[in-house]
């Protein structure tokens, strides 16, 4: 695991003394504060493997709560860390600057389906998987769907702005956010947007709060947009001898007219790692590379689109095909592409997990620079993802004890970043910058952006307690 | 054992962590409490306690989900029996623990034997351990249905004379020796060539709940009783009636797939002891009914977490309740989210108030199904499962405030 050296910034509280405990004590009674090391460890890490232990660990049950901690923890200067499942990929939840850790995992209500507005009303700690199962049974669809979503909540989600597999035609999980109750320091309560599905009154807040990761604002109420639910859905997934060729189909499938629901791919490494976890259909010692994709609508329309998206690959050369006609028939077949990120441990017993996007047209350049990357600095690189979007995981697997594989490993990183800015990418697509890629963000944002955005900071969260060191600032 | 890369699968299906919003009580935090790289931030940060941790990992239901889902192969029950085994302190707080919270049963356990715990160490411990809430005695559900076509021929054809020996566990052994004896009635329907008293081996406690209470000593001494009791009877086939028990028999063969630590003699006799664990419910697949007078209206069925196995140990679905689909059809319902009943592993003498909140849960989600909380006097609260622990913890958690009570018992029990 790697250690987190604890700097605290400005003027900010450098530890609980015990007035501030009795405080936290008094509001939050009972199992609703933890202050034991060994009960708050897991508060202070996250999936991408970093720690910091928490001062404590307060758990609201009410918005009431959260309003009178905002209000003592401006008053105070005491840096508030927001908190819900922890699978971040970038550390954003770890207190690596110090501070209370506040898990709203209590709050966990789905407050309102509305099939006539198409809106759903959920407080933060609702996990994602069973909203969408919940919103299905009215025939209603709440898209966004990053590969976590059976272990992570929507509250985290919107907090990452997660992205998943079927940005590539429902696009991601800002675009399912029409409005945001949020406690601020001080404890004001602001909300934004509203249940409409249009709304141009006023800038919009609501998109500032999606993907700022807990540093403006702590979530009690969102409110989450949601269309009709496809009658069915269908899966293909298609194994080739190369990573061209799969790059080929893939382009063959859009210039055929059909935007799929998700198209992902998977390089070679990546296969090898799923097939060490999992059998696999696929020919493991010929297979390069494999293509997942989706494709919904009514059941009477996907067969004639399974038919077409089957013409699309064959001219590629595929080596075998896998078709899957509804969700029981699909389900095998994306396990696999979500076991992916996990798989990659088996390469190595550390990995950079990066998540870069670039224009979608130059996918098969960055693919194919990443793993040059790799291959020159002698480091596994497995690629897999989003390739509808031009999203791109690259996992940089390397042992940490070896200094010299952990010196390579981040040479790899540099230069994949370097490579993706170069192609007008950015350095993350989904995760958020959080900790492992925040001193990265000047190598993206120039200073003007950087400033503007502080300002905006600033005018949330003046005294900076709120996450503080995370992201972009 | 694999280490925790904090990725957070096991999230999905922790019982504990879904009925609390307690993430300290997670697969992941005990993973990285416990693990092999231990929890460690900054180099001059002093070590957390070890009986701290011991305690805190001590509440796990031991109900296997979450390896089951974990890309590393971490096994977070095996982990914290570990842990327990390796506490110096752990069997004074175990039996502490026992006195404060099960006394009042002791009674029940004991039959006639002298009230100090020296007397229950080693053999009774199993039993007592195993949550004597439920243990009323009793000759529990009434029987409703008689079976009218037995799968011989598909019997026979597999197995034909191999002599068949029952594995009746710590519950079986006692206070329901019913289904003992139902379980051998049934096996005499197929035709089987049941081992006769005196043949018979006589089975010791299957051993899981010895080893999850991080006894391990004790659990490897049952294991090998039953093991040369199996080898003495002429290795015959081994017929369960609790998930449980077949999960800790099959256990013996994780243990000791290559006859290396002790258990087998070689890896022959492990894969021998793997093939011969067979549950009963298994055997009668394609079985026909009838159902009497008077039988409930609707039966609910609880899936044990333990009831499919994976496939190094034998594999299979839930064999029970593709039986009681069969045989019941319409008249079985089961949860669409089965959830654990909350009995597992020690968690009902360090945390009973947590066992009780995942046993109210999962009752919470049978009435669900069932309905009958809405209509009571159409809808009974009946309840069968497959495993012996369930319909402990069943029985020990079922709404109090009902007006024909709640009925849960072994499937076997409603066998005439």
């Amino acid at each position: 695991m790697t250690t987190q050296t604890i700097t605290k910034a400005g003027t900010l509280a450098t530890a609980l003394t015990p007035a501030h405990l009795r405080f936290l004590e008094s509001l939050f009674p009972g199992e609703g504060l933890l202050t034991d090391p060994t009960q708050m460890a897991v508060y202070g890490a996250d999936s991408s493997r970093r720690a910091a232990m928490p001062w404590a660990v307060a758990r609201p049950r009410t918005e009431e709560q959260i309003v009178e901690l905002m209000k003592w923890a401006e008053a105070e200067r005491m840096p508030i860390v927001p908190r819900l499942r922890g699978t971040g990929m970038s550390g954003g939840a770890v207190p690596a600057f110090g501070g209370v850790v506040l898990s709203s995992l209590w709050l966990n209500r789905v407050r309102d389906i509305d099939a006539d507005d198409f809106c759903a009303e959920v407080e933060p700690g609702v996990i994602t998987a069973e909203f969408q199962a919940q919103v299905q049974q009215q025939k209603l669809f709440y898209p966004p769907d990053p590969a976590s979503l059976k272990i992570s909540t929507l509250g985290g989600n919107v907090s990452t702005c997660a992205g998943g597999m079927r940005a590539v035609k429902y696009g991601v999980t800002r675009d399912y956010v029409l409005g945001v109750r949020a406690v601020l320091p001080g404890g004001r309560i602001v909300n934004t947007g509203g249940r409409t599905h249009k709304n141009v009154v006023g800038l919009d807040l609501t998109r500032l709060f999606v993907g700022s990761c807990g540093t403006l604002g702590v979530f009690t109420n969102l409110t989450l947009k949601l269309i009709p639910l496809p009658e069915s859905s269908a899966t293909v997934l298609v194994a080739y001898p190369s990573l061209h060729a799969a790059l080929t189909g893939a382009r063959g499938v859009f210039r055929a007219g059909i935007l799929p629901t998700a198209m992902e791919f998977l390089d070679a490494k990546a296969c090898w790692g799923i097939s060490q976890i999992k059998d696999v259909p696929w020919p493991k010692d010929k297979t390069q590379a494999v293509l997942v994709l989706k494709v919904d609508g009514s059941k009477a329309a996907l067969a004639a689109e399974l038919d077409r998206l089957e013409a699309a690959l064959a001219s590629s050369g595929p080596l075998c095909l896998f078709k899957g006609l509804g969700a029981k028939e699909e389900e095998p077949l994306w396990e696999l592409r979500r076991l992916v990120s996990p798989a990659s441990f088996h390469l190595g017993p550390d990995k950079l997990g990066e998540d870069v996007a670039v224009p979608r047209g130059k996918t098969v350049e960055a693919v194919e620079g990443f793993q040059a990357i790799g291959a020159e600095q002698g480091i596994h690189v497995v690629c897999y993802g989003h390739l509808g979007d031009g999203n791109t995981h690259v996992n940089i697997v390397y042992d940490s004890k070896d200094p010299d594989q952990a010196a390579r490993a981040k040479k790899c990183k540099e230069a994949v970043f370097r490579l993706t800015l170069s192609l007008g990418g950015t350095l993350s697509g989904e995760h958020g910058t959080g900790i492992t890629k925040g001193p990265y963000v000047p190598w993206q944002l120039g200073e003007t952006e950087r400033a503007l955005m502080a300002g905006v900071k600033n005018v949330f969260d003046p005294t900076g307690i709120l996450n503080p060191g995370k992201g972009w600032v | 054992m694999a280490d925790c890369v904090l990725c957070g699968c096991c999230l999905e299906g922790c019982p504990l962590l879904a009925v609390t919003g307690r993430e300290e009580l997670s697969p992941r935090a005990k993973a990285l409490l416990a693990g092999p790289s231990k929890w460690q931030v900054g180099e001059d940060a002093a070590p957390l306690p070890e009986a701290d941790i011991a305690a805190l990992t001590g509440l796990c239901l031991a109900c296997g989900r979450c390896e089951k889902l974990c890309p590393q192969g971490v096994k977070v029950p095996q982990l914290m029996a570990a842990m327990r085994a390796s506490h110096p302190g752990f069997k004074q707080w175990l039996w502490r623990q026992w006195i404060t919270n099960l006394g009042p049963f002791w009674s029940l356990a004991a039959r006639g034997a002298a009230l100090t715990p020296e007397a229950f160490v080693p053999a009774s411990l199993g039993l007592a351990l195993k949550g004597l809430k439920g243990l009323r005695p009793g000759a529990g559900l009434s029987p409703w249905l008689t079976i009218t076509r037995f799968p011989t021929q598909a019997f026979a054809a597999k197995y034909a004379d191999r002599p068949v020996a029952v594995f009746d566990g710590c519950v079986g052994n006692g206070p329901r020796r019913a289904w003992g004896v139902a379980a051998r009635a049934l096996l005499r329907g197929l035709g089987a060539n049941v081992l006769a008293q005196g043949a018979a081996p006589c089975f010791s406690c299957c051993g899981s709940t010895l080893g999850v209470a991080g006894l391990p000593k004790d659990q490897q001494d049952v294991r090998r009783e039953n093991i040369a009791a199996w080898r003495a009877a002429g290795r015959p086939l081994l017929v369960t009636y609790c998930a449980t028990c077949r999960k800790g028999l099959a256990d013996y063969f994780a243990e000791d797939a290559g006859g290396d630590m002790g258990l087998f003699a070689d890896a022959d006799e492990a894969l021998l002891w793997r093939a011969a664990i067979t549950p009963l419910a298994a055997l009668l697949a394609g079985a026909q009914a009838k159902v009497a007078r008077g039988a409930p209206t609707v039966v609910g069925y609880h899936q044990p977490c333990h009831a499919a196995l994976p496939k190094e140990l034998g594999g299979g679905g839930d064999a029970d309740l593709a039986l009681l689909s069969g045989l019941l059809g319409a008249r079985l319902r089961t949860p669409a989210k089965g959830g654990c009943c909350g009995f597992g592993g020690i968690l009902q003498l360090g945390a009973p108030e947590l066992s009780a909140r995942v046993g109210k849960v999962c009752w919470n989600a049978l009435d669900a199904r069932l309905g009958f909380s809405a209509a009571p006097e159409v809808t009974p609260a009946y309840v069968l499962t497959g495993c012996s622990g369930c319909v402990m913890q069943l029985s020990a958690t079922a709404p109090a405030d009902l007006p024909g009570g709640a009925k849960v018992g072994h499937w076997l029990e409603i066998v005439r």
